[in-house]
């Protein structure tokens, strides 16, 4: 295999081209299929996301490729620079994020965003204002599902 | 995009899956759309020590949510239990989850007797089962789990072994074995003899370090645990309190193994080692009962500094290991015990791995005394592409003596052969 077919240049929707290790870029299962399929040629177009998202996304796919077994890099060290990943990230990145990962397909990314956003909200008020959610209950309505849920609110 | 409503269903139901059931099954005030999408998660999770209600309120929560749940597949179930007040209600919950077809079931108990339905022996589904807790294995004889392929148990009571024995050789797909024993060392009777297998983990865990719980010596029948598992890729013993081992297959596969055993043990496994080991760490092992076949392709080696005889084994081991890149020196005893030292005997020429190889050193629980710094200054001054050396000393040190470790180690660097070497000093 020569040197450049190692590589693989992913397009965002803005036209922004990164060019990354063929290994790094198929941990999408989307990117996987696509060049199974020979549709394209070293060139890969990803018009659900923006390079801003995609230049993220390719951070996490290097950390998370498989080096050659012998890595010194524990799976607890792994976890960590997971949970720095997304410590910081604001809501609206998280959710590109999720449907970036969904979109191409990464499951391991898909899990820790959407553990992500979980974490940042326990509470239904936290829900209520962190994620701007409109409660389009009547009063009426909210008491019934309170009643016909009493045991899931009962402690 | 910054509003959550602007996900698709399957992906909030998604979000709503990494919580645990109780905060789940709230999101259903939050509006219209939110009422009935908590009943699609694919996981649920009960943890009765976030639950503040009691018993009562606990169990019929557990009985609602897994009523009100609708998606026809029960990816995953997980229960914490505290006490043992939902205890007869598991064998309910757990049959519910096998007829939605779990794939995935966890159990954490405390100290209590969980009984577990029959019927969970013969799910077809069930790819993953984790059980920690004093758990009744009393498995009936027909068990069956083709699908199975992780089996993570603790255990913190002694079990009945022959059956558990059975159960294995029942799981045709099972890769992934995990196998804890809390309080006591008798795993007796225990057979693992399953051709699948790729990663296997015994350990031993005692109350504590000083409270040996050895076999004593009145006791004449010391029973072995049988290993036959061909296929196996990662080994783990952490055991030297338990068992001795009778390995009857040959290991082939194995590129990483971690034996902390006595030295009887560690050469039964051993034995069937080839050279695919890329990665081993060893707590005890005679010099003389070195292969030294298995060692040409290590990469990565990780030795005990507290067994006996390891002084010659590091010098043989540096000698075979050709392509070694990593070498970790441990003591996993306490401050206080410090084994009397042979002498270091230096090899008769400086090993290939020195030469060209290795890269990184790392000492933990370093004392040193002169042999120590004999070995260290020799594997300083030799080793010609070190990258790290990592010490971290012995911790009863006082600051002064730290000081002096520390130029001791600066001046046997300064003679060394690489010339860009970062010594790290850990206290």
């Amino acid at each position: 295999m020569s040197k450049s077919e190692k590589k693989i240049v992913l397009k965002s929707l803005d036209n922004e081209a990164f060019e990354v290790e063929k290994a790094v870029a198929l941990q999408s299962q989307t990117i996987w299929v696509m060049c199974e399929d020979k549709c394209v040629g070293n060139e890969i177009p990803l018009e659900n996301v923006t390079g801003q998202i995609l230049a993220k996304v390719i951070d996490y796919c290097k950390k998370h490729a498989v080096v050659d077994g012998d890595g010194d890099e524990s799976s607890e060290e792994l976890k960590n620079w997971d949970t720095e990943f997304t410590k910081n990230m604001d809501q609206s990145t998280l959710f590109n994020m999720i449907l970036a990962a969904n979109y191409l397909n990464i499951k391991s990314l898909l899990n820790l965003t959407c553990q992500a956003v979980a974490d940042k909200t326990k509470t239904i008020d936290e829900f209520h204002t962190f994620l701007n959610i409109e409660n389009n209950f009547t009063p009426e309505e909210e008491a019934q599902i309170c009643q016909e849920n009493l045991w899931a609110f009962d402690d | 995009m910054s509003n959550i409503n602007e996900l698709p269903d399957d992906l909030l139901v998604k979000i709503l899956s990494t919580l645990p059931t109780k905060d789940a099954v709230t999101t259903c005030l939050l509006s219209k759309r939110w009422e009935s999408l908590w009943k699609n998660v694919a996981r649920l999770e009960y943890d009765q020590e976030y639950h503040y209600a009691r018993r009562i309120g606990f169990s019929r929560f557990v009985d609602k949510s897994l009523l009100s749940h609708q998606y026809p597949v029960l990816q995953s179930l997980h229960f914490k239990f505290k006490t043992g007040y939902a205890y007869g209600e598991i064998g309910l919950w757990i049959r519910t989850a096998i007829s939605r077809h779990i794939r995935e079931l966890t159990l954490e108990c405390g100290d209590f007797l969980i009984q577990l339905p029959f019927s969970l022996f013969t799910c077809e589904t069930l790819v993953i089962l984790k059980l920690k807790g004093w758990i009744d294995q009393n498995i009936p004889l027909t068990t069956s789990l083709p699908s199975l392929k992780t089996l993570h148990i603790v255990l913190l009571r002694e079990s009945n072994y022959e059956t558990f024995s059975r159960l294995l050789s029942n799981c045709p797909v099972l890769v992934d074995l995990m196998l804890e024993q809390r309080k006591s060392n008798a795993l007796s009777k225990l057979n693992i003899a399953v051709p699948s297998l790729q990663r296997l983990l015994i350990r031993t865990v005692t109350e504590s370090d000083n409270n040996d719980l050895r076999y004593s010596s009145y006791q004449k029948y010391i029973p072995k645990v049988a290993i036959n598992v061909p296929s196996l890729k990662y080994l783990n013993i952490d055991n030297n309190r338990g068992n001795d081992f009778d390995v009857v297959s040959n290991l082939p596969h194995v590129v990483e193994a971690s034996i902390k055993s006595n030295a009887i043990s560690t050469k039964a496994f051993l034995r069937h080692l080839t050279s695919s080991v890329k990665r081993l760490s060893l707590y005890s092992l005679k010099p003389e009962d070195m292969d030294p076949s298995i060692f040409c392709q290590l990469v990565h080696l990780e030795l005990c500094t507290s067994a006996s005889g390891w002084l010659k084994l590091l010098a043989r081991m540096l000698q075979c290991s050709l392509k070694l890149r990593v070498l970790k020196l441990f003591n996993n005893h306490s401050s206080r015990w410090m084994r009397p030292l042979d002498r270091w005997d230096q090899p008769s020429s400086v090993p290939k791995c020195m030469r060209s190889s290795l890269e990184t050193l790392e000492w933990r629980g370093y004392f040193g005394r002169e042999t120590d710094k004999d070995i260290m200054s020799y594997l300083l001054k030799h080793s010609m592409c070190l990258r790290t050396v990592k010490i971290t000393p012995n911790e009863s040190k006082c600051l002064e003596k730290m000081h002096q470790m520390v130029e001791d180690l600066a001046s046997v660097l300064s003679i060394g052969s690489s010339n860009t070497c970062k010594l790290v000093f850990n206290i």
